[in-house]
């Protein structure tokens, strides 16, 4: 009967959060929150989408190469394995949502694959390590799957990972849990924190000048990994870093700001979430610091606005995702039209892991395609996802996989910055940007 | 040749001075008692004796030098006692608790025993529960035995580990005069087979009665010894014990 | 200098936390002689409350006044039924059942609050001023110096209350001497219920006024109970004052040093702080507070006999031994695959259960540290294959002998303590190993590290082996066989340890030290081959972990596992073979669990649950736990018919002569 451990905390923290203000974050790079209409019409130059309209997914059948029209429910099936963490005390059944009704609108739109209709097979882990490695045994076990997804597995992917092993390749949107962005034949379409860090150096080198830069950050294993990607990202540009960590229950942050140097550094760079983030909120109005302040998109959520009296920090955020509920963005726009008739409603729509479940079943599509509905093998579908270069369905144009050697399956490192301007309201700051060289 | 020789032992617990150079040689085969009135040091002689208290002095065990050294030594060379609470084994049985003393596993017997080696009944145990009548409990667990019983399994647990010399802590207290008497016959008998006795207890017709040698005990120092009849008679005695002698029994003849 | 000024300073507010706690624990043990471990979850219980009833929770919102009055009732509920439910039909055990009681209370106050709010961390409000003031050139929040004064004069009004009021003899009475203070006419049960009401309402207030320190989730404010319990150590568990200056001191210096962990000359683990410094600090202070109080707690007079479970003599062992394991056999062949896992997760919990029968069901000591130690042989295990290539069994060997090194050298420090405070200062090191080591980069690690599987002479034992069960999925039968080789070995040992002359040593090291010692029983070696024994088999249950995940994480060998998996051995029975057992079927991911979520969706916080209830539930009513029970109903049975076996021939007997 053991509790959660609290080096799970960044995992159910994220992954129960609900839409307060309409207003859903987590997990890492990719995760993304939607903006209010009224961010998307202050959406100026500035920042506006710099992908070549090419780049933009918006037609789904050319992307993925389908035939238009209904799949031929005669044929065999293709499935692919789906593990998302749900059911229990935390979760996000919204991704599997997002993914099945992604794999409804394969199926009725864009001609299964090949003809043949797509289906999931799907397990969750609902509270523990142990059903992990039951995920693993389940999808290895099943012959007819050759390509396993993933949702938000931020518990059990350890377990799961090493049963799976490379033997079926993996796609996931965002690698939440700590083995992901290393396992093998795993590719993450969304990248992780640690990987996007290195655009807030060009971010606080080229747009905020800043010499200097306080990052605060929660010591739990995630963020100590991203702070030390922060730290290498702003001094690859040319800033001083000075990096505190705090215990991830201590909501008094006077101390940890004042350590890492807030007061007089140019650039503060909190990496933490839920009570992390208001207490830093907190410490730097307490010890009045008005530098700018360039966070993760972890602390856009309800429980932060709630413990700051009612709306978010009014901070620069790193996002590696476009805005699904920004009107304006083309691919938000083709994903809230497909989506809503294959069975997604509006509340579903904009928590953030519905459209990473859509993105990833989208990308299968393309890559089972590419492969040949009677060619589908373990190994054919791990060397077509190798070949994968983007664009990335509510992401990036451009994406390399295996880039880093220390974190393969991490296959995007860019993102985009946004301001949060209260009440819902999000403007953008910059198109795509990659890290600083 | 005393086989067990106290010199000059004292304890203090803080500045009291609970005991104060008490000497006192017990030979073997020799049954000798040690009284005095309620406080006076008798179960802290015993204590400092086994080395559950730390005190002054010396203690010899058939000529080799034990003081200083932990109780579990002490009583390996051969020093056993018994306490006035008996303080069995509760968790285990009666032929257990003997087994506990008649054994000195080794490292190598342990090692035995875990790979399944049987261990061969030690004769100890049930030499043990013959002398003090107690066959028929061999199986029986500790801590559903009365007073009485538990009484005589703390004498047959110090029997157990044949020692040189047992200590035995108001070993009657709790006992119906009848008992105490066949006590006494027992411990006699144990004595006569050679092993030496020193017997506290506030049973005087018991301490008088078996007793070769009596020692006296008054706030912590010796103020009487010798032979029973002498121990008697002596004025510091009758003292000390304000005539009780007279009203917890005389033994009938001297 | 002026920074270190600023840090004591901030220190006070997490110092007050943790004195406010240690005067709860300290009022508490005064009341009824029990260590409770469930104070900071009374804390944690009445932040809840403050919290869902000011954010509209429950659909309404109440203004700060009466949501903190509403806290405080919500402590004080809780403060009744546990002493109504728990504490009080425990009075008479052993100081060891009633800190396994509280234990109880813990978890099931843990699993409730999960339950009913979510495992999201949370934000209450502060009642506290939020302003700050400058002080020597440093911005200080007022607070700080608000929850200090709070603490202090709570902790000056309970003095005065215990010196001078009739309540306060009885209690002082009570703790001094129970029975004499019984036959004086005092009811101990209603000194007990007001002091633990008085530690509820502590407890709870400090978790009204800790929002502007801490955030409000199952975890953190429960585990203050660890520092306050340093803090209680070194108020011999009576004074208050002491207990409440030791609090705020060991805030202030866990401040501090939180500096100067942040300064560039400190050492770090890759660029980052020095995990876990905080918990060490405890620890140490918890070692120093023993060292200079001595390892004893004050002792009551007590009015009861208090003995921990029988450990009944073993009659048969090797025939259901090989019954089960041919049934063990035959299952990991013919069941589906999830449930062949549930089955070797199951002996795997089995074997580290199995540790805590020799040292809390044999030697009577409760070391919280045993799952700590299988911990750190899953990491070393991983370590020596991956980074040193040692082959299996070697690897496993090795790893196994390194965790049982460092058990012994805890052992034989801990000497001098026993019982309880044994209890209490494993706590606080498994906390640091988890926190200190387990967290730590170099040597762990939350993201886990690789254990390559178990080959022997080119024959994959592990999990992912070639010849798979009847449906041809992982897990392999063949690394069931092997956990099943290793759970069927140490369980023989393990009974069969009960039988030689080692196991009556240590029953009677349990039973009576002074009594053992004076047998000739070298209390100290008995002690120490015990831990050596207990952290040999958790060791081994470590490594079957690494091998059954291919991985080794943090997040399995926490101190809040460890203190769960207690629960079950007490459940289970913690003084048998066949208690482990039991309690290795109701462990995480074991068949029981998985049964339970498979064919009925009962999930984990239910279990939790479940646990904390039935953990109390045995203690109170069937203190030897399921296997005790079932060896009860078969010893009355034989007592009732001794010819059980035999039954037919009385029968055709009687058929012959009528």
């Amino acid at each position: 009967m053991p509790a959660p451990s609290r080096s799970r905390t960044i995992g159910l923290a994220c992954a129960v959060m609900a839409p307060l203000l309409a207003l859903t974050a987590c997990g890492g790079a990719g995760a993304t929150s939607p903006g209010s209409a009224g961010a998307s019409q202050t959406a100026s130059s500035a920042g506006t989408d710099s992908r070549p309209s090419a780049a933009v997914v918006t037609d789904y059948l050319s992307y993925v190469g389908g035939k238009e029209g209904a799949a031929d429910a005669g044929l065999a099936p293709v499935t692919v394995g789906w593990v998302n963490v749900e059911g229990g005390p935390a979760g996000n059944p919204e991704a599997t949502q997002g993914a099945q009704a992604a794999v409804k609108y394969v199926n009725e739109k864009l001609g299964g694959i090949g003809g043949h209709p797509l289906r999931l097979n799907v397990c969750t882990v609902a509270s523990a390590e142990e059903e992990g490695q039951k995920c693993g045994q389940q999808l290895l076990g099943d012959k007819n799957v050759s390509a396993i997804a993933v949702g938000n597995l931020f518990l059990g992917d350890a377990s799961f990972n090493s049963v799976v092993a490379g033997t079926k390749p993996v796609l996931v949107g965002v690698a939440t849990g700590p083995t992901m962005s290393t396992a093998k034949n795993t590719f993450s379409t969304f990248g992780d924190l640690p990987h996007i860090f290195g655009t807030w150096g060009t971010y606080a080198r080229d747009v905020l000048k800043a010499k200097s830069a306080a990052v605060i950050h929660t010591n739990t294993p995630g963020d100590k990994i991203a702070s030390g990607a922060a730290v290498k990202g702003l001094e690859a540009a040319g800033l001083t870093v000075k990096s505190v960590g705090f215990e991830a229950q201590a909501v008094d942050l006077i101390g940890p700001v004042t350590a890492a140097g807030a007061m007089t550094a140019d650039v503060v760079v909190p990496i933490s979430l839920g009570s992390g983030c208001v207490g830093i909120a907190k410490a730097l109005k307490q010890l009045n610091v008005s530098k700018p302040v360039v966070s993760t998109p972890l602390c856009l959520s309800p429980d932060v606005a709630q413990g700051l009296g009612g709306d978010l920090p009014a901070w620069t955020y790193g996002i590696a995702q476009t805005l699904p509920m920004d009107a304006s963005a083309a691919d938000s726009k083709a994903f809230l039209t497909a989506s809503a008739p294959a069975g997604l409603d509006y509340a579903t729509q904009s928590k953030v892991f519905a459209p990473l479940g859509w993105s990833t079943i989208l990308t299968y599509a393309k890559v089972l395609n590419a492969v040949g509905a009677d060619k589908i093998t373990p190994a054919a579908v791990t060397e077509e996802l190798k070949k994968f270069s983007g664009p990335v369905v509510m992401g990036a144009a451009e994406v390399q996989c295996g880039k880093y050697q220390d974190a393969p399956a991490v296959c995007n490192d860019q993102s985009r910055f946004y301001q949060y301007e209260g009440k819902g309201g999000f403007k953008p700051l910059t198109d795509w940007i990659r890290p600083a060289r | 040749m005393s086989v067990l020789s106290v010199q000059s032992v004292s304890v203090s617990y803080g500045g009291v001075h609970a005991l104060s150079d008490v000497s006192l040689e017990v030979r073997a085969g020799q049954l000798v008692g040690l009284i005095g009135p309620n406080g006076a040091g008798k179960t802290t002689f015993v204590d400092a004796v086994t080395g559950l208290v730390p005190a002054r002095g010396r203690v010899e065990l058939d000529g080799r030098d034990l003081t200083g050294r932990p109780p579990h030594t002490r009583a390996r060379r051969g020093l056993a006692r018994t306490f006035q609470s008996s303080e069995l084994f509760d968790d285990l049985t009666v032929s257990e608790n003997l087994l506990v003393t008649a054994d000195r596993p080794s490292w190598w017997t342990a090692l035995g025993e875990t790979l399944g080696r049987r261990t061969p009944a030690n004769p100890a145990v049930a030499e043990a529960l013959a002398v003090l009548g107690l066959q028929d409990l061999a199986d029986a667990s500790a801590h559903e035995l009365s007073q009485g019983q538990r009484k005589l399994v703390g004498v047959a647990r110090a029997l157990a580990a044949r020692p040189l010399v047992i200590c035995l802590d108001e070993p009657a207290a709790g006992l119906d005069t009848a008992e105490s008497a066949e006590l006494g016959r027992r411990l006699r008998a144990v004595a006569d087979a050679g092993t030496a006795l020193l017997l506290i207890d506030h049973d005087m017709s018991l301490v008088m009665g078996i007793c070769d040698h009596v020692v006296v005990l008054e706030f912590g120092r010796v103020i009487a010894s010798g032979p029973p009849a002498r121990v008697r008679t002596d004025p510091a005695v009758i003292a000390a014990y304000l005539g009780a002698s007279a009203t917890t029994g005389t033994p009938e003849t001297p | 200098m002026e920074q270190i000024l600023l840090f004591a300073v901030l220190g006070l507010g997490q110092g007050a936390l943790i004195a406010g706690i240690a005067l709860g624990v300290v009022v508490t043990y005064r009341g009824s002689g029990i260590i409770n471990l469930s104070t900071g979850a009374v804390a944690m219980a009445s932040a809840y409350a403050f919290w869902s009833l000011t954010t509209g929770f429950f659909g309404f919102t109440l203004p700060v006044g009466p949501a903190a009055a509403g806290a405080l009732v919500v402590a004080l509920a809780v403060g009744v039924l546990t002493e109504v439910a728990v504490f009080r039909p425990l009075r008479t055990s052993s100081p060891l059942a009633k800190l396994a009681g509280s234990l109880g209370v813990l978890l099931t106050m843990q699993a409730g609050v999960l339950l009913i709010f979510g495992t999201q961390p949370q934000q209450a409000p502060s009642i506290l001023p939020a302003d700050t003031i400058t002080f020597l050139g440093l911005t200080i929040p007022s607070d700080r110096f608000v929850l200090t004064g709070l603490v202090a004069a709570i902790a000056l009004a309970l003095g005065a209350v215990y010196r001078w009021s009739r309540f306060g003899l009885a209690t002082r009475a009570a703790s001094e001497n129970e029975q004499a203070a019984l036959l004086a006419g005092l009811s101990p049960n209603g000194v007990s219920l007001a002091n633990t009401l008085l530690a509820a309402l502590v407890a709870g207030l400090l978790g009204v006024l800790a929002a502007p320190i801490v955030q409000v989730d199952s975890i953190t404010l429960p585990l203050q109970v660890v520092p306050a319990l340093a803090a209680a150590l070194f108020a011999g568990f009576t004074s208050l004052g002491v207990a409440c200056t030791a609090g705020v001191l060991i805030g202030v210096s866990q401040s501090i040093l939180y500096y100067l962990s942040t300064q560039s000359w400190f050492p770090t683990d890759n660029g980052n702080a020095m995990p876990g410094l905080q918990q060490l600090l405890v620890f140490a202070l918890m070692v120093v507070a023993l060292y200079v109080r001595g390892a004893g707690l004050p002792r009551r007079g007590e009015a009861v006999e208090q003995r921990l479970p029988a450990v009944p003599l073993p009659d048969r062992l090797l025939r259901p031994a090989l019954v089960a394991a041919a049934v063990a056999v035959v299952a990991l062949i013919v069941l589906p695959f999830d449930f062949r896992q549930a089955l070797t997760n199951s002996m795997i919990g089995m074997v580290i259960v199995l540790s805590y029968v020799v040292i809390t069901g044999y030697v009577g000591q409760i070391s919280v540290m045993q799952l700590a130690l299988s911990g750190t042989a899953g990491f070393v295990l991983s370590h020596l294959a991956v980074r040193w290539g040692v082959p299996f069994p070697f690897s496993a060997l090795g790893a196994v002998l390194v965790a049982t090194l460092l058990g012994v050298a805890a052992g034989v420090s801990a000497l001098r303590v026993r019982g309880v405070s044994l209890a209490v200062v494993t706590l606080a090191a498994a906390l640091a190993v988890e926190q200190a080591l387990f967290n730590n980069t170099s040597f762990g690690g939350t993201a886990g590290v690789t254990v390559p599987p178990p080959t022997l002479f080119g024959i994959d034992l592990g999990p992912k082996a070639d010849f798979r069960g009847l449906d041809g999925n992982e897990p392999s039968p063949l690394f069931g066989f092997l956990v099943l080789a290793v759970t069927v070995a140490l369980g023989l040992y393990v009974a069969h340890l009960r039988r030689t002359g080692l196991g009556r040593q240590m029953l009677a090291v349990r039973s009576n030290e002074r009594a053992a010692a004076a047998a000739g029983i070298d209390v100290r070696a008995v002690k120490i081959t015990a831990f050596a024994i207990s952290s040999f088999i958790a060791s081994a249950a470590g490594t079957l972990y690494g091998y059954n995940f291919g991985s080794v994480s943090a997040a399995r060998f926490t101190a809040l596992a460890a203190l769960g998996l207690i629960g079950f051995a007490y459940i289970g029975g913690i003084t048998r073979v066949s208690g482990a057992l039991a309690a290795g079927l109701m462990s995480t991911g074991a068949l029981l669990p998985h049964a339970l979520e498979k064919w009925f969706g009962i999930k984990g916080t239910w279990a939790l649950l479940f646990g904390g209830v039935s953990l109390v539930v045995t203690l109170i009513a069937n203190p030897d736990g399921i296997a005790g029970a079932a060896h009860r109903r078969k010893t009355a049975k034989k007592a009732k018919s001794p010819e059980v076996f035999r039954g037919f021939t009385p029968v055709e007997v009687k058929e012959v002569t009528s």
